[in-house]
């Protein structure tokens, strides 16, 4: 009984900060609309790691995240006047990566991220973890690996993977993001993740070399 | 209830319950009863677990800070380029419209180079065209008049003493001798440095000479007694040059041909 309790005190606090937190970036919206530089570079302090981490898994290199970032907020500066307050926030900023994104992508044309490259010059960012220096080591062995097996999906499949499998947002919403339907996403999902599923079982079993 | 291929294909997305509740309940009783379609999914499931683990990328705090003063230096940047002042103007009628102008005026020079071109001749010459002809047309019947007796006569007479020469005279050939024919004005006869309009009415004369039925010298005053010469019609044109005078001789009526001898169309 005791537990149950905690539980519900738990979810209403999360519950709370989340609405503090949402009343917060409106606040900033609001201000950063009115021309606040202040409200503004608040704004990107608050979404700057969300932007870039989904840039970097798109792009697969941190100096085309980096330029993508800046795109992204430069955008959101000029269309910020026309955001409807309606609409969820970061469903709508994660649309402008995600495009953004992919005129990267296209203007880089064939030019593959290089994975290893990074690595070597000491560019991949450090993984969140408390993890001691070998298991960070080995942690950056599998996020090479996984990235790799992301770059064998198409820009579409790349997109839903990295929204829904990582970013952790729900179908529907992916789809509002993408301007597809459920439907469709669902078959990109479905498709990617045997993608993944076929890489990770040839690499486990040797046929890809580290 | 669903069979192993069904499941097969919703197992990717039943892994992170992506499917509609109806589908999610379906795939769940199947593997329930069926091993490959759980171990399938457990690989599934081990897959994802796996691309999840990657984590959440911290970037460097300097990085990040670069990036936002990037963006604010451009956005602070006050923006008084060209295309900039020129954009609340810009408006797709006033494209079309200016392209339209464009392409008129465009049209317009070439039409005018094109019609003065064609003028220049004929006004550096100091005569209209219309003129021009008007008075050839004049010149040859006046010519006509004058001649009709004694020049034609001359010719038909000179025909029968050097009729081939004559003709390359009048074809605007070298003639074998330089001989002068009696009887003929020099000044009547085309020269032999023809324009190249006057080349091509020779050749046209040419032609008539050559469909018409050829007399052999010897026999020529035979059959002068016995078949009558077409009465001839000349013309002559006296061209902008003034050494140049173009000479048609042409039968009123079309002459008999030979047998076997095609008419020309």
């Amino acid at each position: 009984m005791s537990s149950n309790v905690a539980d519900i005190a738990l979810v209403m606090d999360q519950f709370s900060q989340s609405s503090r937190h949402n009343s917060h970036i409106e606040s900033l919206i609001a201000r950063a609309r009115s021309g606040d530089a202040w409200a503004f570079d608040q704004l990107m302090i608050a979404h700057q790691q969300r932007v870039m981490a989904t840039a970097w898994r798109m792009l697969g290199n941190v100096e085309d995240a980096r330029d993508a970032a800046q795109e992204v907020f430069l955008r959101l500066y000029k269309h910020l006047p026309k955001y409807d307050a309606r609409q969820e926030f970061a469903g709508w900023l994660y649309r402008i990566v995600i495009n953004v994104c992919h005129d990267v992508a296209r203007k880089r044309g064939n030019r593959h991220a290089s994975f290893e490259a990074e690595q070597e010059a000491g560019q991949l960012p450090i993984l969140l973890s408390k993890d001691d220096s070998e298991h960070a080591a080995m942690r950056a062995e599998e996020q090479k690996i996984v990235m790799r097996a992301l770059s064998t999906l198409t820009e579409k499949e790349r997109a839903v993977i990295v929204l829904r499998d990582l970013e952790g947002i729900s179908t529907e919403e992916v789809a509002k993001i993408l301007g597809s339907t459920p439907t469709t996403v669902r078959s990109q999902i479905s498709t990617a993740r045997t993608k993944i599923k076929l890489y990770r079982d040839c690499f486990l079993k040797g046929g890809i070399r580290k | 209830m669903i069979n192993c291929e069904k499941a097969e294909r919703l197992i990717p997305l039943f892994v992170e319950a992506d499917l509609e509740a109806t589908e999610q309940q379906a795939v769940s009783q199947h593997l329930d009863i069926c091993l490959t379609c759980r171990n399938l999914a457990a690989e599934f499931q081990s897959s994802q677990t796996w691309i999840q683990a990657m984590g959440v990328p911290a970037f460097d705090e300097r990085l990040l800070a670069d990036l936002r003063n990037a963006v604010q230096q451009n956005v602070a940047k006050p923006k008084l380029e060209i295309a900039s002042v020129f954009l609340p103007l810009w408006n797709w009628k006033f494209a079309l419209a200016g392209a339209v102008a464009l392409l008129l005026l465009v049209s317009g020079i070439l039409m005018q180079a094109r019609v003065g071109s064609e003028h220049q001749p004929q006004v550096a010459a100091g005569i209209p065209s219309n003129v021009a002809t008007q008075q050839l047309i004049t010149d040859a019947k006046i010519a006509e008049k004058k001649q009709a007796s004694s020049v034609f006569v001359q010719h038909r007479a000179t025909s029968k003493t050097i009729p081939a020469h004559q003709r390359k005279r009048d074809l605007g050939e070298a003639p074998a001798s330089e001989t002068p024919v009696a009887g003929v004005d020099p000044g009547i006869v085309a020269t032999a440095e023809t324009t190249a309009s006057a080349t091509a009415v020779n050749a046209s004369l040419a032609d008539f000479l050559t469909l018409a039925p050829s007399t052999p010298p010897e026999m020529a005053a035979k059959s002068e007694t016995k078949v009558a010469e077409p009465e001839m019609l000349r013309m002559e044109i006296q061209t902008a040059d003034p050494n140049i005078r173009i000479i048609w001789l042409t039968p009123k009526e079309p002459p008999a041909r030979a047998n076997g001898v095609a008419e020309p169309k």
